[in-house]
């Protein structure tokens, strides 16, 4: 017996049905993006394992380091998700009619190096580098996830200085204002959004972070401004080539935002409250990427809850000045994956920028400035509304 | 058993074969079609690539040592540049004529040098923008 054409219909709708959530499903933790070609895969990769790649003085680690793997740090569940460590920076503001931010670059800054290697020990008898009598501000930074930073690198800058309202017009209380690098380009990248591109920030993280030189800087950093001494850096310069920091960058570039964990009704409410008490305004849920030559960053939506502006958090949590950013103007930090951050270990640093904050919670207790009415408002929640807001946080 | 949208129960076994099978059609459907040929990356670069061109901070005017020392860097590898300014040195605002001192820490400058040996010396200095003053004092 045929089977009718309608039946037929019937079976391919049904298998269309089916399957329309198996191609669509999210990513998981530490996979790419979903629509990569297969070449871009492929650098995903091998860009983990360049991400992964451990560094010793013999391939070019040091003398200063951080870490000595990006992964040694972005670690934790899987390689690009946040870690324990916690670094310094410190930075001289001077504040008056022409206020200025001097990153103390001629004294080792912005970046204060935690470690050294074993030569530099021998030759200067320090165990990291010195921190500049010249600073001002002394500023804590925990290492957040970089998962979906591909996508907010593809978010247009017009999207960002839309969401911007320097001089609060719209009289709501928050005025988001955007960072500048030294050149003038709107930044992004950072606590205080000094970075224009993912592409520089990865450049720059190799020899910041792991005192490992590239082609985009080919140059060791000073010890506190002074050169490195004789013997202590025996590897030439750039210490990696052009193919591994491209494929670093790849992966960054490719690793798929974490997918939010099912919308429960209390999640539901949470969102709710979420936008009814203000966090929206600056956390703001979603934005857009614009055209990209990489498909699947072209025109995406990103539920990454910032809105890439700085926006002054209050006295109680400045430290360092960046760029245009004063000490006390911090970029809205992404949403997404906050709940990789409760899963550190207790004790260890967790919420806010230096880590300051235990819990979720504890974090939006300690908002202030631009912030502060609508920390009030979380304050005067009812318990219910404060755990719905609570649990909906806790599945980004 | 899964429940399906329209409401059917399927075997798992059935529902992974059928799930299986669309993407894998899928993917077929993209490789024949060129979706999956090379998709060069293109990422933006800073606009300070020039050998002896680029945009930064203005960090330190010294007029009487016609010295200039600017900020520039790659994310957050920050590196300072000192600069000799010559009286041939051509400082523009908008195309007039300024003198060094007209400079202050904070501007955006467009530079031109030249490297003599370890020497940095700038033939054209242009104000790219005055940086406008952050708001607020040291909140």
């Amino acid at each position: 017996m045929r089977p009718s054409v309608t039946a037929l219909l019937g079976l391919g709708i049904l298998a269309g049905l089916l399957l329309i959530p198996a191609c669509h499903k999210a990513p998981r933790l530490g996979n790419p993006l979903d629509g990569l070609t297969k070449e871009q895969r492929d650098q995903f990769n091998r860009g983990r394992i360049e991400f992964e790649r451990v560094f010793v003085p013999e391939t070019g680690l040091g003398p200063l380091f951080n870490a000595n793997a990006c992964a040694a740090c972005h670690e934790s569940p899987v390689s690009g998700g946040p870690g324990e460590e916690v670094e310094v920076h410190a930075t001289a503001f001077f504040p008056g009619a022409d206020p200025f931010c001097d990153p103390l670059a001629e004294k080792g800054g912005p970046v204060i190096q935690q470690h050294v290697t074993p030569a530099l020990k021998a030759a200067l008898n320090i165990d990291s580098e010195p921190f500049p009598a010249e600073a001002t501000g002394r500023g804590l930074r925990t290492t957040p996830d970089i998962f979906g930073f591909g996508l907010l690198d593809a978010v247009p800058d017009a999207t960002i200085l839309a969401l911007a309202d320097p001089d609060d017009r719209d009289r709501d209380g928050i005025s988001g204002r955007p960072n500048r690098f030294f050149d003038g380009r709107l930044g992004r990248f950072g606590r205080k959004a000094l970075v224009p591109t993912l592409r520089e920030f990865n450049d720059g993280a190799f020899p910041v972070e792991q005192g490992v030189t590239d082609p985009a800087v080919p140059t060791e950093n000073t010890i506190a401004g002074a050169p490195i001494p004789n013997g202590v850096d025996p590897v030439p310069e750039p210490e990696i080539n052009q193919q591994a920091i491209d494929l670093t960058d790849a992966f960054v570039r490719f690793l798929a935002p974490p997918a939010p964990l099912e919308l429960t009704r209390e999640r539901t409410r949470g969102r709710d409250v979420f936008s009814r008490i203000g966090c929206g305004r600056c956390h703001v849920p979603r934005l857009k990427t614009g055209p990209n030559p990489v498909k699947a960053l072209s025109n995406k939506e990103v539920a990454a809850y910032t809105d890439l502006l700085l926006h002054d958090m209050g006295p109680e949590l400045a430290d360092i000045c960046l760029g245009l950013a004063t000490p006390s103007e911090f970029r809205t930090e992404p949403l997404m994956g906050l709940r990789l951050s409760e899963q550190i270990e207790e004790g260890k640093p967790r919420f806010l920028h230096d880590g300051r904050a235990k819990s979720i919670e504890e974090a939006i207790t300690l908002h202030g400035g631009e912030a502060a009415a609508t920390r009030d408002k979380f304050r005067a929640l009812s318990e219910a509304d404060r755990k719905a807001l609570l649990e909906f946080l806790r599945s980004l | 058993m899964i429940k399906t949208l329209t409401g059917f129960h399927l075997r798992t076994p059935l529902l992974t074969k059928l799930r299986i099978t669309c993407c894998v059609a899928a993917v077929s459907l993209m490789f024949f079609s060129g979706a999956s040929s090379a998709v060069a990356l293109s990422y933006s670069q800073g606009a300070s690539a020039a050998a002896n061109s680029l945009t930064a901070t203005v960090a330190m005017v010294d007029t009487k040592a016609r010295s200039l020392e600017i900020i520039t860097g790659v994310g957050h590898a920050v590196a300072p540049l000192q600069l000799e300014v010559p009286q041939t040195c051509r400082i523009t605002v908008g195309g007039a004529t300024r003198q060094l001192g007209d400079l202050k820490r904070g501007d955006i400058v467009r530079i031109q040098y030249r490297n003599i040996g370890q020497r940095h010396v700038a033939d054209n200095v242009a104000i790219a923008t005055i940086q406008p003053a952050p708001r607020g004092q040291n909140r």
